[in-house]
């Protein structure tokens, strides 16, 4: 390799060289770049420019290049040319300011593509070359890396925002939400990353826009559109635990029409933290994304666009079960999919008006076999089909530049079939929303709207949400925002018709409970009824306020320091609680509206430029979270737990509360990212902590205020290194959790994994 | 913080006992210093065979041949336990079990104070929700989390007792194991280890004078 890299300069040198580059380079502001650098990539030609910002590079040979150019306090770019004889081109070229790097960037946190500076919301975004230089494979490994964000397992690897759980989170894909989750939580492992344009995450309630699960945030994922082109990437990666991915993209795109495809087969070997027990922690399984995307402009006017994802995933596992006092093995095989169709007309009359007609269907479903192993008869099976579907129309009215109205509405039906739910459940929403985004001034960006959503099964639900945006100094923002958020209740709490084979207690859904009640009493299973089912009320959603306050600094161009406040009131939260007593002792339990939970805190983000190719970012939490009743309870003397060693009583006191359970008080990261131009790689290194959390009540006081009720804390440390080979060949290596730490709370850490794949373009292609 | 907290105690303690001088002095009753007692591993038919183990503040175990007199306070048998009263015995017994601090227990309101019925002992065992009466144990059940099928003397529980010749006394039961063991111990939620159930230790305090305040 490098003998070709030898030969290649070498080659250079001798050949004709009567060709040259000349250009000017200019800061944002059109004031001369002096003394930028400029570097012509995959050679080791480069000059400094003079003064005036103008540069000569002479020497090359006929043919394609690109340029890097850099400079102190600006973002370096790529700039491509082409070399030809005869002629010398002139190279106009502007660098942006570092610091302002984010003005390209273009979110749709208010459902219509703005510029993140001018919206006045939280908005974080990821772009797919941060995701690729990770090396991550999916989505749960790059959100573990941000500020604020907890992965947490539960049913399935799933996310913690602002100190609310998975159920609170809405994920979207080119926005529309993704569905199919289990005890609340959307498994991120089904998300592949390698086709991610960007991640927006949104945090504060979104439910004005969003309605339920918008709760303490959105994370949209905006897939990559293809170049103009035929484009062809290969994508090869090796792990530990025998793990393996494979990933391709084929995208087509001229004046008219864009294709693409993406396919990935991720098989992983599994691993086992439990010696003592047969069933493993992550079980081997091999799953499979096609995301197809075809978009046709039908003229200026009119556009249609057609996206697709179908996801499918088997794995095994083993499991030893009690029958009669003989353990008996048995095998645990469970297949899922989930699929997606979303035909988007977009109707554009002029430039003040867009029109979006979008229908959305989606499905998820999930088989469990459990058959014994020693004759393959069936031991139990169990299945989980939903489907949903959405239509709705969008209006953006763009009265002018500093004015946007946005009118929506939507019906959606979603259908529910599985083993613990009685019969197929239909449900039905309607919904409509407003918003309306407008800069009084240049200081000043505004964002008012609300949501009003209707259900089949629970109350109405008005989201409103009101956000300000203040540049009070050139380097200071202030922003501001309030919004309802809320959540609907789930399937389980509706519907659950759930009978404990062993324990025998059961628990009823509270669309179905005054229904089951009936059936156990004349069956007789019922010795008392503690609440009547007939005064049981229509449940109703978990509903939240929230205040957002933040603060961006940016005191010179290397430095960005972002600190916000935030405090998310819920109420109504749901809880199990028991509605009669059966005759052999056991409860009955239904879901009732009860608590009233707090999560707030103080986060920060820092961003220093160090050099122009090592950039230093850190994050950090810090968050509060109380159940308020429980809080209340201490205040008053009421909450006790035993000292273990005499077992005598103790009274708990505030500062020994220790909050929600899974909830760390601090937590943050740290990265290190440089880049070297000259030899072409790049090289991260991210440190993620997480101090200790609450695990669960284990003295019976209901909350977790004892050390053994806590996990410990723990740093985990990434490190990820790419290197260009050629223009068309990356080559990567890699470790994550270097430290090789483990957690016996965290089962999703199963110890170091090394890694290395290799990542394949079309030559001349720009990464 | 902590000395605070002691100082506090002192503080009430000292108040607490002006408080009883002062009722001494406008009485005439007899100043008898309050002892706090153990009773450890007090069986509580651990062979299930259905009898009791009567059990005296003052004398300890006694005979089960005086199960029909006044020479008992409170019988045990498994997680039941009776007052020497009403259904239960010839005594003045009466029981409820109160939310607390054993130490923050500081006087007896008669009135409230209930009769052992058929069936239905003054003392209530587990949690009644539904008439939100709080008894002393919970059940583990199949707890997630925890030792599982284990009775465990919810923290925070006083029990109020009349003896049987009507004086008052306050206990904490703090075990329904053998050996008072630590039960947020592997040892106690593995069956195996676990140490012999229908053992009674738990703490008292009895008021000698005939006063209801301790």
């Amino acid at each position: 390799m490098l003998y070709a890299l030898f030969l290649s300069q070498f080659s250079n040198e001798l050949s004709a060289q009567a060709l040259k580059i000349e250009g000017t380079i200019t800061d944002e502001r059109g004031q001369p770049a002096s003394y930028a650098n400029v570097l012509v990539i995959g050679t080791d030609k480069g000059v400094t420019a003079d003064e005036k910002g103008n540069f000569l590079i002479k020497g090359l040979e006929a043919g394609e290049y690109r340029l890097r150019i850099s400079r102190i306090g600006a973002s370096a770019i790529e700039e491509r040319f082409e070399l030809m004889e005869g002629a010398t081109p002139q190279l106009q070229i502007s660098l942006p300011n570092a610091n302002k790097k984010l003005d390209e960037v273009t979110v749709t946190a208010t459902r219509t593509p703005r510029n993140v500076e001018d919206v006045p919301l939280r908005v974080d975004v990821i772009q797919g070359e941060q995701v690729e230089q990770m090396g991550a494979l999916r989505l749960n490994e790059v959100l573990a890396e941000q500020m604020g964000l907890q992965i947490t397992s539960d049913h399935g690897t799933g996310l913690q925002m602002q100190g609310l759980d998975s159920d609170y989170i809405l994920i979207l894909i080119d926005g529309e939400p993704v569905i199919g989750r289990t005890a609340g939580t959307l498994d991120l492992s089904r998300i592949a990353v390698d086709n991610i344009a960007r991640i927006e995450i949104i945090r504060g309630p979104s439910s004005s826009l969003y309605g339920s699960e918008a709760m303490a945030g959105v994370i949209n994922i905006i897939t990559k559109e293809g170049t103009s082109g035929f484009d062809a990437s290969l994508r090869g990666r090796y792990r530990s635990f025998n793990t393996s991915d494979l990933s391709t993209t084929l995208s087509y795109r001229n004046d008219k029409l864009s294709a693409s495809l993406f396919v990935d087969r991720l098989f992983s070997g599994g691993y086992d933290l439990t010696e003592e027990s047969v069933s493993m922690t992550s079980p081997p399984f091999e799953a499979y994304t096609f995301n197809p995307k075809v978009a046709y402009r039908f003229s200026d006017k009119v556009r249609l666009s057609v996206n697709g994802r179908f996801y499918t995933e088997s794995q095994e596992n083993e499991a030893d079960i009690i029958l009669d006092g003989e353990t008996v093995r048995i095998d645990d095989n469970g297949q899922r999919q989930d699929w997606n169709l979303m035909p988007t007309l977009e109707l554009l009359p002029n430039d003040k008006h867009r029109i979006q007609l979008r229908s959305y269907t989606t499905g998820y479903e999930t088989e469990t076999a459990l058959t014994y192993q020693n004759d393959g008869a069936l031991y139990d099976e169990n299945f989980f089909n939903q489907l949903f579907n959405r239509s709705e129309v969008q209006y953006d009215w763009y009265l002018n530049d500093r004015n946007i109205i946005t009118l929506g509405g939507g019906h959606t039906i979603e259908t529910v079939d599985a083993t613990r739910y009685a019969d197929v459940n239909n449900f039905r929403a309607t919904y409509g929303f407003a918003q309306y985004q407008f800069n009084p001034n240049k200081r000043l960006d505004m964002v008012v709207g609300g949501r009003f959503d209707t259900h089949s099964e629970y109350a109405s639900r008005f989201s409103p949400k009101l956000a300000v945006g203040y540049e009070l100094k050139d380097w200071i923002k202030l922003q501001a925002s309030l919004g309802g958020g809320y959540k609907a209740p789930d399937f389980r709490q509706l519907l659950l018709n759930f009978t404990n084979p062993t324990a025998g207690y059961a628990v009823v859904g509270s669309s179905i409970a005054q229904e089951q009640m009936a059936e156990f009493t004349e069956r007789g299973l019922i010795a008392n009824v503690l609440i009547d089912p007939s005064t049981i009320e229509t449940i109703k959603a978990e509903s939240s306020i929230a205040y957002n306050f933040g603060v961006e600094l940016t005191p010179t161009d290397k430095l960005t320091v972002n600190v916000n406040a935030f405090r998310n009131e819920i109420d109504n939260l749901i809880n199990a609680a028991p509605i009669a007593r059966k005759t052999n002792g056991q409860n009955v339990f239904s879901y009732f509206n009860e608590d009233e939970v707090i999560t707030q805190g103080v986060d920060l983000q820092l961003r220093y430029s160090i050099l122009d190719n090592l950039t230093f970012l850190l994050g950090y939490q810090y968050l509060d979270s109380r159940n308020v009743g429980d809080v209340e309870k201490i205040k008053n003397g009421e909450i006790f737990r035993r000292d273990p060693s005499t077992n005598r009583t103790l009274a708990v006191s505030l500062s020994e509360y220790g909050g929600l359970v899974n909830r760390s008080r601090h937590s943050g990261n740290a990265k290190l990212l440089y880049t070297n131009i000259r030899h072409r790689f790049d090289v991260s290194l991210r440190g993620i902590y997480r101090g200790r959390w609450g695990v669960g009540d284990l003295n019976g006081n209901g909350v977790v205020d004892t050390e053994q009720e806590f996990a410990q804390g723990y740093v985990q440390l990434n490190l990820a290194i790419n290197k260009d080979i050629s223009d068309w060949l990356t080559l990567e290596l890699g470790a994550n959790n270097l430290l090789d730490t483990t957690n016996e709370f965290e089962p999703s850490m199963p110890g170091r994994i090394l890694f290395g794949g290799l990542n394949m373009r079309l030559p001349g292609r720009n990464r | 913080m902590k000395t605070q907290t002691n100082l506090l105690n002192l503080l009430l303690v000292l108040a607490l006992f002006g408080f009883v001088s002062c009722d001494d002095s406008d009485t005439t009753e007899e100043i008898v210093p309050l002892v706090e007692e153990t009773a450890f591993d007090v069986p509580a038919d651990p062979d299930m065979s259905g009898g009791f183990t009567y059990f005296s503040f003052e004398n300890g175990i006694v005979d089960s041949t005086q199960a029909n007199s006044d020479a008992w306070d409170l019988a045990f048998s498994g997680t039941t336990i009776l007052t020497n009263g009403g259904a239960s015995g010839p005594g003045q017994g009466a029981g409820l079990v109160v939310a607390g601090i054993f130490e923050n227990v500081s006087e007896v309101q008669e009135n409230e104070l209930k009769i052992d019925a058929e069936g239905s002992p003054a003392i209530q065992g587990s949690d009644s929700q539904g008439e939100n009466i709080p008894g002393w144990y919970t059940y583990t059940g199949e707890a997630p989390s925890g030792p599982q099928r284990a009775i465990i003397a919810v923290p925070g529980r006083v029990i109020i007792v009349k003896t049987a010749k009507g004086n008052f006394a306050k206990m904490e039961i703090l075990s329904y194991y053998e050996g008072n063991p630590d039960t947020t111990t592997d040892e106690f939620a593995n069956f195996a280890t676990r140490p012999a159930s229908r053992h009674y230790t738990f703490r008292y305090v009895v008021q000698k004078n005939g006063g209801n305040v301790f």
